[in-house]
């Protein structure tokens, strides 16, 4: 079995999880095109890290679809997995392995694996041979994992929260990384993130999970086009603010309201970003992905989602 | 499959080996050989194969199953996610990992019981070796068989537990019926014991053969019994 030629490097319809807690992952679906990189992003505790291991068929799937360049994640799971490169957000190696151990014990589980790749990443990372991994730093864990991920000649690499025991020097080489890691247009890379600084420098796509449901997947920038902040003073929450608006977060002087841009002609007295003044002093400013997380995840939004 | 089986198996000795090999080897050659030669000096060769053996067998025991204790320490069994090795393939690893455990148990058990018989008569009694050497690894075939589908269920400390309850429950039943026995009909129980004594006395190299392949017969159903309980844990597990 070998992974065909599809545009599509992660392709997910569909899947859904169910947890006897109560959380659901509900109905999932989207794509990452190959040649992308995509950010998975979503407060804590939203399903992201349900989603990638759904995909790595840690948990089982009560419903759904995952394919990966074309290839069923469980029918296919070996040719699947040894096209994968993961990431997680702590070691998943045994902490009196050796770093030279966890490479005598990862090399023969791929039939790809270069030792020279290996070597090259464990030196440009400063990562020393004969360290314990629990002798390592979170960050220098996370390189020896990311080490492991690309020297196996993956072709989607999933990184689970990569950044979060990161400085902001080594989350940057991160970047880099991914970003050559992918240059050759056959690569892709799934990672979730709550830093959202991460999506800006790196990611062309977001996939955005909120409370288990899916609440957008598309290219990065119409994400954020998608969305603007009105702002307004305590008195100027009007009801056509209010209906419109899919989270709002009151405060002593004001409010911010998130709004879809399709629906800023519905608001009267609204100040424009390029500020031509109608009636009152609103304003609609672009929205950042920390405002559009922050807002869809108000109480107001919460409801307005239970109802949708 | 092989493939997959394979490295399943390469991944578990590396688990096993985590503390190093060299305490390994040193208990699995080491501790055998220097029981042997004290044996061989003191003149106690009647007790220091037992020794010997049971130290072996003890240590033997316990490698299986450190594989899970590794695999819980952390978060070592999400590497079970990541690898390119189907579960069913996990499974068979592991117990490949016993079944070599076994074989060296033989192995072990062969060499320290015959150089017992050599060093207390000068001869090598083949059928004595044969039962020892049965005996042992029917054994330790019905521990692991027992203890590998309760590790996959529980946790390491939780699974040794059960195991403890599931011997004292078993002695106590043992008891039980003895008890009865000895209150109902009492004279049976001398019966029942010198029946086995004797049965075992009278026992001529080929009458050794029925039993011993019985007690093979009763290690591999239980090892298959085992097996699929572990699958059947293992294919429904989430981590």
């Amino acid at each position: 079995m070998t992974i065909d030629q599809s545009p599509m490097a992660l392709s997910i319809t569909g899947a859904t999880k169910h947890y006897d807690s109560g959380f659901t992952l509900d109905d999932i679906t989207f794509d990452l095109p190959a040649g992308y990189i995509m950010g998975l992003i979503g407060p804590n505790g939203a399903g992201k890290s349900t989603l990638i291991k759904l995909i790595l068929n840690m948990i089982h799937r009560d419903a759904g679809e995952i394919h990966v360049f074309g290839l069923d994640n469980l029918a296919d799971e070996e040719t699947v997995k040894e096209n994968l490169g993961v990431v997680f957000d702590s070691s998943y190696f045994i902490e009196t392995w050796t770093v030279n151990k966890v490479e005598q014990t990862m090399a023969p589980m791929y039939l790809a694996w270069n030792h020279a790749t290996f070597d090259n990443y464990l030196k440009r990372f400063g990562l020393d041979r004969k360290k314990r991994v629990k002798e390592l730093s979170r960050g220098m864990q996370m390189k020896l994992m990311l080490a492991v991920a690309l020297s196996h000649d993956a072709k989607l690499l999933v990184l689970d929260e990569p950044t979060s025991g990161l400085d902001v020097l080594a989350r940057d080489e991160l970047m880099d990384i991914l970003q050559n890691y992918i240059a050759d247009g056959g690569r892709s890379v799934l990672f979730s993130t709550h830093i959202t600084a991460d999506l800006e420098r790196a990611a062309d796509f977001i996939t955005y999970i909120t409370r288990g449901k899916l609440y957008f997947t598309g290219p990065k920038d119409e994400f954020e086009e998608s969305f603007r902040l009105i702002k307004g003073g305590p008195d100027d929450l009007a009801p056509d603010v209010k209906g419109v608006a899919v989270g709002i977060h009151r405060y002593e002087t004001g409010f911010d309201a998130l709004v879809r841009t399709e629906d800023l002609g519905k608001i009267g007295g609204l100040k424009t970003e390029e500020g031509r003044r109608r009636a009152a002093p609103l304003t609609a400013e672009p929205a950042s992905i920390d405002d559009i997380i922050r807002l869809t995840n108000t109480d107001d939004a919460a409801r307005a989602m239970e109802v949708a | 499959m092989m493939t997959g089986v394979l490295r399943a198996f390469v991944l578990d000795v590396r688990r096993v080996a985590s503390q190093g090999m060299f305490s390994i080897v040193v208990l699995l050659i080491g501790f055998p050989a220097a029981m042997i030669l004290l044996g061989s000096i003191s003149g106690g060769v009647s007790y220091m194969p037992g020794a010997a053996v049971g130290g072996v067998s003890a240590m033997l025991a316990l490698l299986p199953l450190n594989t899970f204790t590794f695999e819980q320490q952390g978060r070592n069994n999400w590497m079970n996610g990541v690898i390119p090795v189907r579960r069913v393939h996990q499974v068979i690893g592991r117990y490949l990992v016993m079944a070599v455990c076994m074989l060296i148990l033989a192995l072990e058990v062969a060499l320290c019981a015959g150089a017992g018989m050599w060093f207390e008569s000068g001869t090598l009694l083949l059928p004595e070796l044969v039962v020892s050497v049965l005996i042992a690894v029917v054994a330790y075939a019905l521990l692991e068989a027992v203890m590998l589908p309760l590790c996959y269920r529980f946790t390491y400390q939780k699974a040794l537990l059960t195991m403890m309850l599931i011997c004292i429950g078993f002695g106590a039943v043992v008891a039980a019926a003895f008890a009865l026995l000895a209150k109902l009909a009492p004279a049976s129980i001398d019966a029942l014991i010198s029946w086995v004594v004797s049965s075992a006395e009278a026992m001529s190299g080929a009458d050794v053969i029925w039993p011993a392949l019985g007690g093979v017969v009763l290690a591999a159903v239980a090892v298959a019994a085992s097996l699929a309980v572990s699958l059947h844990i293992y294919l429904a597990k989430e981590f």
